[in-house]
């Protein structure tokens, strides 16, 4: 048996260490060897107090911080504060910031949960003196406190406090023993924390058991790289959410970094298992026509997705909304049939949409012999949107642009649905490659720019009113107000990922957090 | 003074002065009605008795809570919070999810490169369903 002496040594020496010389080699897991295999969720967090206060003046900490003030923890947690004359963030520091794990386990009425934590134990005898609990017997060589007004159980040790709660102390009451005997089997045993450990060092760690159906397990490693925080990801699904076998192409992603400065949104994808809303409209539209066999073999691996955002008060006749303008890119073997096929596959769209909309549509179908070759090609298709999606502003102004592109990324087929961002996205394609080439078996790559997309969100909430009916209203613009207070708080979001089989995904993520507003 | 009365044991047989002993030591035979009667007001007054600690504890448990030393909760605890956020929060962002789904056309339909190799793809029926089309629906890409 391992004395509590050993134990403490184990878990506070990887918890509680000098995060300036311990982060790269910080395992986040470490307390998964006492933490019972039947919980549902774990979360270490290393040096939390560092962590708050590197983004507390950010506005990611904003968006956080408004969003979870709407619950009631926050106002539980002034209840400790005041009784302890601290105010919130120093009670935060003092009992969680040095080093914090909580495990959840069941579900509804029946959550259970724990939180082992580090703490330093003068300043915690100062503070427990003026919470004054109520002294249990010791169990396990700890000792056991409750605060009846808290409704919460302490069992304390030196630098080591783990609390839980008295109306479902199961959890809390299966760790305490732990603290004194690591478990032979512990949540560290389980499939996943072999994966979690390939993951590498971080600040944060997390498991999360997934629900029935989906079923299997996530685990994902953070580590701030202020003002970068890199996040890597494994997840196994015993029904994985896919509806495509993983790609089978071994392609270089390194072509959507040229896009860096024109989107809103890009994403990269093999063409194998790559779908869009603009192709599957494009297939409902036209049927086997879309995509002849000579269509299929003159495709590259590769698929861009963009997206951008037109100010719609920048537009003659302006209107007081910002439309998303998108634009499918798709690699080609060869550029002169590339031309040609757009060239069949959009005027059969022209002529389709017309035949469709039984005289409420009235795109004009240009005449091919008309095209200047090697030259873009448009058709004004805002009476078809407007019969699609209704009567949003803007959308009368709708174009589908079309042209092919060859340059040092090789030979690309683009679509966009506004000129300006064609020409954007054709300029970039004709540059010189930005980064080094990244090949691998991708699934998806892409990044995302949070404030611009945060501008497209907040303009669709705003004028909820003219995309759902009445009644969904305000549900609608809560939910893009929502989202853009997010991406506000997000600057650069970057993402590769892969399946190494159809139950598994692998993810690395980047995100940047926008500057602290006094900074901008 | 009465003659005691001679005693039916042993061989020199006296008076019986069993009552006059239990008199000098304080007991004295009572009647039935008397002892019943003494009987009901001891009950009455253990009850009474049991009655006012009850009604002591009950009362003084009320003053307890209302002290400034009471120890119940005020407030949410951390506990209860615990288990309102989880289910609020999630509850807030599956609604945000749900009603910007519900915005969107959503066509599913097959990759364009996903097909067998090993028949002519032409022939093949292009697996395309379609979900409806409502009139007031946005997104594109």
């Amino acid at each position: 048996m391992i004395s509590l002496a050993g134990v403490f040594v184990l878990v506070v020496s990887q918890i509680g260490s000098d995060p300036v010389n311990t982060v790269d080699r910080h395992d986040p897991f470490q307390a998964a060897l006492i933490t019972p295999p039947s919980v549902r969720l774990y979360l270490h967090v290393h040096d939390a107090a560092s962590l708050r206060a590197e983004i507390s003046d950010r506005p990611f900490a904003q968006w956080a911080s408004n969003f979870l003030s709407k619950g009631q923890i926050p106002r539980a947690w002034d209840n400790i504060a005041d009784d302890v004359q601290l105010d919130a963030a120093e009670l935060f520091d003092a009992f969680l910031g040095k080093s914090l794990t909580l495990v959840v386990r069941g579900k509804g009425q029946a959550t259970q949960w724990a939180v082992l934590t580090e703490v330093d134990p003068e300043q915690t005898k100062l503070l427990l003196a003026k919470l004054q609990p109520r002294v249990l017997a010791p169990r396990h060589r700890l000792a056991i406190m409750q605060l009846p007004e808290f409704e919460l159980l302490l069992a304390h040790s030196g630098r080591m406090l783990l609390i839980g709660p008295t109306p479902q102390p199961g959890l809390f009451d299966e760790m305490v023993p732990n603290l004194s005997s690591p478990p032979i089997d512990s949540l560290a045993n389980q499939p996943a924390f072999e994966e979690a450990r390939q993951l590498g060092g971080g600040e944060i760690g997390l498991y999360m058991r997934h629900d029935q159906p989906m079923g299997g397990w996530s685990v994902a490693v953070a580590r701030l790289d202020s003002p970068h925080m890199n996040l890597r990801y494994a997840a196994k699904f015993d029904n994985a959410p896919f509806t495509r076998a993983p790609t089978k192409l071994n392609w270089d992603l390194s072509p959507i970094h040229n896009f860096r400065d024109e989107t809103a949104l890009a994403i990269i994808e093999p063409t194998d298992t790559a779908t869009g809303q603009f192709d599957a409209f494009l297939q409902v539209v036209l049927g086997p026509a879309a995509y002849t066999p000579a269509m299929r073999q003159n495709l590259g691996s590769r698929q861009i997705t963009t997206i951008a955002e037109l100010d719609g008060l920048m537009q003659k006749p302006a209107f007081d909304l910002m439309l998303p303008i998108a634009a499918r890119i798709r690699e080609v073997k060869d550029a002169k049939l590339a031309w040609e096929h757009l060239d069949q596959q959009l005027i059969g769209l022209a002529k389709s949409v017309n035949e469709l909309g039984e005289g409420q549509v009235s795109v004009l179908v240009p005449d091919p012999s008309t095209f200047i070759p090697g030259q873009p090609r448009q058709i004004k298709f805002g009476s078809a949107a407007k019969w699609l999606f209704g009567d949003i502003p803007g959308l009368e102004q709708l174009t589908l642009n079309w042209s092919v592109v060859e340059g040092p990324l090789g030979a690309w087929s683009v679509v966009a649905t506004d000129y300006q961002h064609l020409e954007e996205i054709t300029a970039a394609l004709t540059n010189e490659p930005v980064e080094d080439p990244d090949v691998g078996v991708w699934e998806s790559c892409g990044f995302a720019n949070g404030p611009r997309l945060a501008s497209l969100t907040r303009s669709w909430g705003n004028r909820a009113d003219v995309l759902a009916e009445p009644e969904d209203v305000e549900a609608l613009r809560n939910a893009f107000l929502l989202i853009s207070d997010f991406g506000q708080g997000v600057e650069k979001l970057q993402w590769q990922m892969q399946r190494p089989a159809p139950d598994r995904v692998r993810l690395d993520a980047k995100i940047t957090f926008s500057p602290p507003d006094s900074s901008r | 003074m009465s003659t005691p009365k001679p005693t039916t044991h042993g061989q020199g047989a006296g008076p019986d002065l069993t009552s006059s002993i239990m008199k000098r030591l304080g007991y004295k035979p009572i009647t039935p009605t008397s002892a019943r009667t003494r009987r009901i007001r001891k009950w009455t007054s253990r009850t009474a008795f049991l009655t006012l600690v009850l009604a002591a504890i009950i009362v003084g448990s009320k003053l307890q809570s209302q002290s400034p030393g009471a120890r119940l909760p005020v407030g949410p605890t951390i506990p209860s919070a615990i288990n309102h956020d989880l289910t609020y929060h999630g509850a807030t962002i599956d609604r945000a999810i749900q009603t910007i789904k519900n915005l969107s056309p959503r066509f599913d339909v097959a990759p364009v490169m996903d097909l067998p190799k090993s028949v002519p793809i032409d022939d093949q029926p292009v697996p395309v369903q379609v979900g409806c089309l409502p009139q007031q629906q946005f997104g594109w890409a």
